[in-house]
């Protein structure tokens, strides 16, 4: 009972009052049902800030070789099964590379893509690219390479035509949020999951319905 | 020109010369079969006088894709002209019902060897100066396929190579659909080519430089201007075209190229290529050759290309005595100012990932190139040799040297460490004869 206590005392010296009872009402609720806030984001200008890539790192889009080259090395998290189904969707994955070595990537997907729970996808709608899976190298933390190559991604997808990227964090992730915001993304809108007795269900704001952003069965 | 249908109800250009129906089917591997439904039908174009007749439908169908230059039918042909004059061409494209052009392979064949045994190649119409290629298609999925059961019925060729197609591009199907049709394939990564995309404004750019390198530009650019008004010139055809094209080519092989022996000017077959694409680019209105010049002399150059919003870089050269002034990166600003002024999205480096253009832009295009075996014992042996034998040996020959140099530094740590233990020996080495 301590332990619990001085953790959310801890949370409330570090959140606030009201994020702590947000937290712990969804942990509550998710011990009877699986139900999750997702805060959708959109970034759709490049912040400067993050546009300029530290030597000597290079940014790419890899190639399915790369993919596969890389994934075979378990420090940089992309499982065989993982890549195959990622690569089958045509998704890109854009990366930070020091030498020969990975230091960070992101995923981008124009198409419908699963997330937690896997049951369940996400379509990004109109012209938007959905980012997910940022992963920094231990090596190379500290120096924002995820922000810079998140940047970057965006700068190459805005040429290509699209109108920007979007994302979502779970509504109690509070460092996340937090990240995602100095990053230059903007909430839009937020998308609820309720799954009970092994049926999903959602439902999105106006703000996401507005842009076609929706999260859907797999099925 | 006369048509006809083929047996699945595809227009076919029917006794056209230089065009063979490649629509069998006797004898395709089951795994290919699923490709019938892709609803493309392919016609195999070998000679040139019906490539030549392909250009309008080509183009159209480049600019209704990719739009790069590197894809159209005069860069393709030029680089033909001037570098495989003679060589046999098989190009296989690919037609939907209504008979439109909705696909295009151009190979060249050749024979030749590879690991000392005689194979006969179908290779794509590139080299080091033609950048970039890949395969051209409205549906690449379907494309890919359509093409792969052709080449899996055409028994004329034993190895395809295909080189610098960037990540995410058409042929990558190709290269897949060849793999899982059980082709003994491979890739091979190849270069990486810095690009930028462009923002909407120079400042915007600029933002995103380091300020010792805007410094420096800025330093260069003043000491320049000292010589004498410092101008920049674009040449896009017309009267100007071929002495601009002199003047760049003199320039280019003024400096290392020229002593290197890989100028333009010193081959034949790159000037004819440069030249002739230049004529041709030109009169498609997407042709630029950009000169800075000091007091009316030139001292920097680019050669570039212009389509679908991106401004792709051939050539670029600059006059060696005026090297302290970076003349190439003043010229690359004063080109950046007049994409983005034009609404570019993006400028495109090719080439190698070279220390200047890293200056630039720390975002690179990966490049490949693809093999594909024919599928059978020799096919599949080269495959191994190519991708499995020959990489493994080559590791193990560099782990052998770095260990090699490994024991070497061990052992003269250990003979330091002993000499450092014993002083007088050291002492007694250093005056001995």
């Amino acid at each position: 009972m301590t332990r619990i206590g001085d953790r959310i005392r801890d949370s409330i010296a570090s959140v606030g009052p009201a994020r702590t009872l947000h937290d712990l009402t969804l942990r509550a609720a998710n011990r009877v049902v699986l139900i999750k806030l997702l805060k959708c984001m959109s970034i759709e200008r490049v912040n400067d800030a993050f546009a300029t890539c530290p030597k000597p790192y290079r940014a790419l889009f890899l190639s399915a070789p790369m993919l596969q080259k890389f994934g075979r090395d378990p420090g940089n998290e992309m499982p065989e099964a993982f890549l195959d189904e990622a690569l089958s969707k045509r998704d890109e994955c854009f990366a930070l590379l020091s030498g020969d070595r990975l230091a960070a990537y992101g995923w981008y997907s124009s198409g419908p893509t699963r997330i937690d729970p896997p049951d369940l996808v996400l379509h990004p709608g109109g012209r938007h690219i959905y980012m997910y899976k940022g992963f920094t190298h231990v090596d190379h933390r500290g120096r924002r390479l995820h922000a810079i190559g998140m940047t970057l991604a965006l700068q190459s997808y805005l040429t290509r035509g699209f109108k920007g990227l979007v994302s979502y964090v779970e509504s109690n992730n509070f460092a996340s949020l937090k990240s995602v915001t100095r990053m230059g993304y903007e909430i839009f809108g937020t998308i609820a999951v309720l799954k009970a007795f092994g049926v999903p269900f959602t439902r999105a704001s106006a703000g996401c319905r507005e842009r076609g952003l929706r999260v859907a069965p797999a099925y | 020109m006369r048509m006809g249908f083929d047996a699945r109800g595809f227009l076919l250009p029917a006794g056209l010369p230089g065009c063979g129906s490649t629509a069998r089917t006797a004898g395709r591997p089951a795994a290919l079969e699923a490709g019938t439904a892709s609803g493309v039908g392919v016609v195999e174009v070998v000679d040139r006088p019906a490539f030549l007749r392909l250009e309008k439908d080509w183009n159209a169908l480049v600019e209704s894709t990719s739009d790069a230059p590197f894809y159209r039918h005069e860069y393709i042909r030029s680089w033909m002209d001037s570098f495989v004059p003679g060589a046999r061409i098989k190009v296989f494209t690919g037609r939907d019902h209504g008979g439109k052009l909705v696909a295009a392979l151009p190979l060249v064949a050749e024979r030749g060897f590879l690991y000392g045994l005689p194979v006969r190649w179908l290779v794509s119409p590139t080299s080091t100066h033609t950048a970039r290629f890949d395969l051209i298609a409205a549906d690449r999925r379907s494309a890919a396929r359509a093409f792969v059961r052709t080449l899996a019925d055409d028994h004329t060729w034993d190895v395809i190579r295909i080189t610098d197609v960037p990540a995410g591009g058409n042929a990558w199907d190709l290269y897949h659909a060849a793999a899982r049709a059980g082709f003994p394939a491979g890739a091979w990564e190849s270069h990486h080519s810095p690009f930028i995309p462009l923002p909407a404004t120079y400042a915007a750019l600029e933002a995103r430089l380091s300020s010792r390198f805007k410094a420096n530009l800025r330093r260069r650019r003043r000491r320049l201007e000292e010589r004498g008004p410092v101008t920049v010139e674009r040449v896009t055809g017309g009267a100007a075209l071929e002495a601009g094209l002199e003047e760049c080519f003199a320039l280019e092989r003024s400096g290392w190229k020229g002593r290197r022996g890989t100028a333009a000017a010193l081959s034949s077959k790159t000037l004819g290529f440069y030249t002739g694409l230049a004529h041709r680019a030109s009169r498609g209105d997407y042709f630029s050759l950009f000169f800075l010049k000091v007091a009316g002399r030139a001292i920097a150059a680019q050669y570039g290309l212009t389509r679908g919003g991106v401004y792709a870089l051939m050539m670029t050269c600059y006059d060696e005595t005026f090297r302290e002034y970076s003349p190439g990166h003043l010229l690359m600003e004063d080109v950046l100012r007049d994409c983005i002024a034009g609404g570019l999205n993006e400028f495109d480096f090719l080439g190698c990932d070279m220390g200047w253009k890293q200056d630039w832009s720390p975002i690179v295009r990966a490049h490949h190139w693809f093999f594909i075996f024919r599928d059978n014992a020799m096919g599949r042996m080269l495959r191994k040799a190519k991708f499995d034998w020959i990489p493994a040996a080559k590791g193990g020959l560099a782990r052998w040297r770095r260990s090699g140099a490994g024991v070497q530094a061990a052992a003269v740590r250990i003979f330091d460490r002993s000499n450092r233990r014993r002083p007088d020996m050291r002492a007694a080495s250093a005056v001995a004869p």
